[in-house]
């Protein structure tokens, strides 16, 4: 396998580092990995791993891998280096990045770099990283994300959690804040070291769709009725906890409800799926804290339910009807849903805070928490 | 029973229609597993409220579950605070054993429910065929699609029809099963076991492996592969080589024999003219006029072939917007009239082979979502001989043949190896009566031209693509080992 890996990540010591206390026994993971592009540049060739690209900035290195629960993780490293260049398209290439040089003096230590990608750079990405790396905001944010779940879920919402958060060691993020090509973010240089499941992503509505289920079953091997069912299953109760996170992470202080909602991240691009069927949320950096009242509970709810169900569903009813092709049965949808409905009723049975209901001929989700409002919302409506 | 009234019965049942036939029609469809007699009574209100019941019950029983569940939860919170309550150790493990015998009930209960639920609807959609109810099987659903798309057979036996269906499921099957044997101790990549099984020269896969594993630059190895394999099909009367020295001898020896062809030169001007590089597939344009050249030393008939190919290839390159057979509102006239990149230069390689350059614009519909190579896979679509509709037909049931083996891994991949295992001069055969002359030039011409751009153009693309979204590589390493063009996963 290391042959056919596309990518390497060469560890340095890292300026400072912080851990997740429920990663305790990861923590030798936990350092600082550059991608070829920076590590070329500072000569930096000991310790390498052979990696895969994953997006922009990131890379998984797949032999430091651990089981939890069952459930294999591999370690991603966020923030590693970018491929692509932010302005003017394309991979980044030796005169691109002397053209986003800002110093001079730099110039001819761009003749060390032989591979150009995964290069750490100081434009301001939003304002609130720099490119190729992450920033100290954002960085805090995954790892204290990270910190208030149980491995790798808040109660039942799987994420892939960051087991530590390093800063860069200050020799690269000098030279790095010299490469920009408008405006140079002006903090720290961080990087996410995190677990992931798998590197695959929902993609549905995208030009790259690999959300054909008949790829991604045939790629985790799913070619009985039955693995089907148990992936469909895990899909539904993973799916709808995430669409719950508010209630799961829900703190009550005083009048106020405190919870985790989404901020411009989507089920489509920022959640992979575990060869289970498990959804795990990749980019816990969109999450944030938001205060509710108890009025203002249920309303919050169901705006977080709205923002992501679609995408779930699109899924949902393709994986379901998969399941039935491999069933040999064609299925015209109005049994189809009946099933799905049952289905739901059963992935659900096991859920602490959220139950399938029937009323009125409506399949209902009721959401729960402790001493929390619940909530109903409606999933399947006109549904025997 | 030809084909045309076999659509019409089986059109009619599945728009619930009435239909008169004959009895013996309605055995033949019967005996080939399109319709199926509905024996069931109506539906008894029984039934119904049977359903609404065990629907309940299944509800109740998640309910029951559910309940149990959070019991459960509680006693194993107690538990951490009382370690030595056996009493509770004892009350948990029994509890968690009805929960999984709820579990399984529910389960046996879903899958009865919808049992029920599909006969109640298969009784509602059966059509009365000679006083007797039928209904429409998932076969008889797919042979409208596949008699619909082939006119050709509509005057024929609708045995026949099956019988093709049955044999181009049976080639696929062992085009797959040979693939696998081949790719058990292979270290190339598995298009070029497809290569061998398609051109009938499976005896070459043991030096073909050597030399794969002799160069250093697998490039090179292939360059090698594909010569031995040209030299080898124009002289069966050869001893294949058994070593690496005598492919090597054979290799330098036909290499001076078979100059490259000299209209090659005429080539390379002809795109220089029209101010198209071609840069980025010499070696592909180096192999091409082996080929031509090997090609027309065989025939001096072959030497027409070869010239209405150059001819046709001129229309594309010279192209000026004017050609009153592309229409302009067609996607090739579209990218006739872009910027033509590599892509579109093995899309002209194989574009002047067509004789149906509409097929072309067909495929490029359906292919267009595909990342990588719709083009070029749209020009390969355009090369079978018979209708575009049915050619989709087949590779759907190629596609559908690579899943059941769980074979490939990716869409592109998926496409990509369909249109190949299609090429085979078999399923040619199967599916439309070619002559041999046609399936020698296909074999000798088509497959190496399709082999050779592929492996230039499109495996370097895929494995691009791959490197953007290397799914496979964390779930199911064990495909990937074999060879560095990684992502075939085959057998």
């Amino acid at each position: 396998m290391i042959d056919s890996l596309d990518y390497s990540l060469y560890e340095t010591e890292p300026e400072s580092r912080n851990i997740n206390p429920n990663y305790k026994s990861l923590e030798k993971w936990v350092t600082a990995y550059l991608g070829p592009a920076t590590a070329e540049f500072h000569n930096i060739s000991d310790k390498k791993y052979a990696a895969l690209r994953d997006e922009n900035r990131n890379a998984i290195i797949p032999h430091l891998n651990k089981e939890f629960d069952g459930k294999l993780f591999y370690l991603s490293v966020k923030g590693c280096g970018a491929q692509e260049d932010m302005f003017f398209g394309g991979k980044l290439t030796a005169d691109k990045l002397k053209a986003a040089c800002r110093d001079p003096s730099y110039f001819h230590l761009l003749k060390n770099i032989k591979s150009n990608s995964g290069f750490i750079m100081g434009e301001s990405w939003m304002g609130e990283s720099p490119y190729g790396a992450q920033g100290y905001i954002n960085g805090f944010d995954e790892l204290n994300f990270s910190s208030i779940g149980n491995l790798d879920s808040i109660n039942g919402a799987h994420l892939c959690p960051a087991i530590g958060l390093v800063q860069l060691p200050k020799n690269i993020e000098k030279v790095a804040k010299k490469f920009f090509w408008c405006r140079a973010y002006d903090n720290h240089f961080y990087q996410v070291i995190r677990l992931v499941p798998s590197n695959i992503r929902l993609y549905f509505e995208s030009t790259q769709v690999i959300a054909n289920p008949k790829s991604i079953f045939s790629l985790f091997e799913i070619n009985s009725v039955e693995k089907a069912e148990s992936f469909e299953l895990n899909f539904i109760k993973s799916g709808i906890a995430l669409l719950t996170l508010y209630a799961r992470s829900a703190k009550i202080e005083g009048k106020q409800i405190s919870g985790i909602i989404y901020k411009d991240v989507w089920f489509d691009k920022d959640c992979v799926v575990a060869p289970d069927g498990i959804i795990h949320f990749a980019d816990i950096e969109g999450f944030i804290w938001k205060n509710s009242s108890q009025e203002e509970y249920d309303k919050t709810i169901k705006e977080e339910w709205q923002k992501l169900v679609f995408e779930f569903l699109y899924a949902l009813i393709k994986i379901d009807s998969y399941r039935h092709t491999l069933n040999e049965r064609n299925l015209e949808w109005k049994i189809q849903r009946e099933e799905l409905a049952l289905l739901i009723h059963h992935a659900l049975n096991k859920d602490i805070f959220t139950y399938a209901e029937n009323r009125n001929n409506n399949l209902l989700i009721i959401i729960e928490g402790d001493s929390l409002p619940s909530v109903e919302i409606p999933l399947i409506e006109m549904v025997n | 029973m030809i084909c045309e009234r076999a659509l019409e019965i089986l059109n009619s049942i599945l728009a619930a229609t009435d239909i008169i036939c004959s009895y013996e029609e309605i055995s033949e469809l019967a005996n080939f597993n399109l319709i199926s007699y509905f024996t069931s009574k109506k539906p008894s209100i029984s039934l119904k409220y049977d359903l609404k019941g065990q629907k309940n019950q299944f509800i109740r029983l998640n309910t029951e579950i559910r309940d149990s569940y959070r019991t459960l939860m509680s006693m194993e919170a107690d538990l951490k605070n009382f370690r030595l309550n056996y009493k509770l150790k004892k009350e948990i493990n029994l509890l968690k054993v009805i929960i999984k015998s709820k579990e399984e009930k529910a389960k046996r209960l879903k899958d009865q429910i919808l049992l029920l639920t599909i006969e109640k609807e298969t009784y509602k959609r059966a059509v009365k065929v000679n006083g007797k109810k039928v209904v429409l099987t998932p076969l008889g659903n797919t042979l409208i699609n596949e008699i619909q798309v082939r006119r050709r057979f509509y005057s024929r036996e609708l045995s026949d029809l099956i019988d093709v269906i049955r044999r181009l499921d049976e080639e696929f099957g062992k085009i797959i099963n040979q693939i696998g044997t081949i790719m058990r101790t292979s270290k190339f990549s598995p298009i070029w076991a497809l290569y061998l099984i398609n051109t009938n020269m499976l005896n070459l896969t043991h030096i073909m492996n050597d030399i794969t594993m002799s160069e250093y630059s697998y490039n090179k190895a292939q360059m090698k592969m594909m010569r031995l394999s040209f030299y080898l099909m124009s002289h069966p009367e050869i001893t294949i080589p058994r070593n690496l020295g005598s492919a090597n001898m054979l290799d330098s020896e036909f290499k001076n024999r078979y100059e490259k062809y000299a209209p090659i030169q005429q080539l390379n001007e002809m795109f220089i003219n029209a101010g198209i590089s071609t840069f980025k597939i010499q070696k592909a344009i180096s192999l091409l006029s082996r080929l031509f050249s090997v090609w027309v030393s065989k025939d001096n008939q072959n030497e027409q072939d070869l010239n209405e190919y150059l001819n046709n290839l001129g229309i594309f390159v010279e192209f000026k917007g004017d050609l009153p057979i592309i229409g302009k509102n067609s996607s090739l006239f579209e990218h006739l009239n872009q910027e033509i990149d590599e892509e579109m230069l093995y899309v002209f390689i194989t574009l002047a082979y067509s004789t149906n350059l509409d097929a072309y614009n067909y495929f490029y519909n359906l292919f267009k979502e595909v990342l990588e190579g719709s083009k070029f896979f749209s020009s390969i679509g355009s090369l079978f001989p018979w209708d575009p509709e049915e050619t989709w037909m087949i590779l759907l049931r190629a596609q559908s043949n690579i899943l059941k083996a769980q074979s490939a891994k990716f869409i592109p991949e998926l496409i990509e190896y369909a249109l190949l295992m299609v090429l085979n001069p078999n399923i040619l055969a199967i599916e439309n009566d070619i002559t041999q002359e046609q399936l020698i030039k296909w074999k000798s011409l088509i497959i190496p031209t399709i082999h050779l751009s592929i492996y230039s153009y499109l495996e370097e693309d895929l494995e691009t693509y791959i490197k953007r979204r290397p799914l496979a590589y964390i779930i199911a390493p064990a495909y990937y080992h074999h060879s560095m063009l990684h992502y075939h996963a085959v057998g």
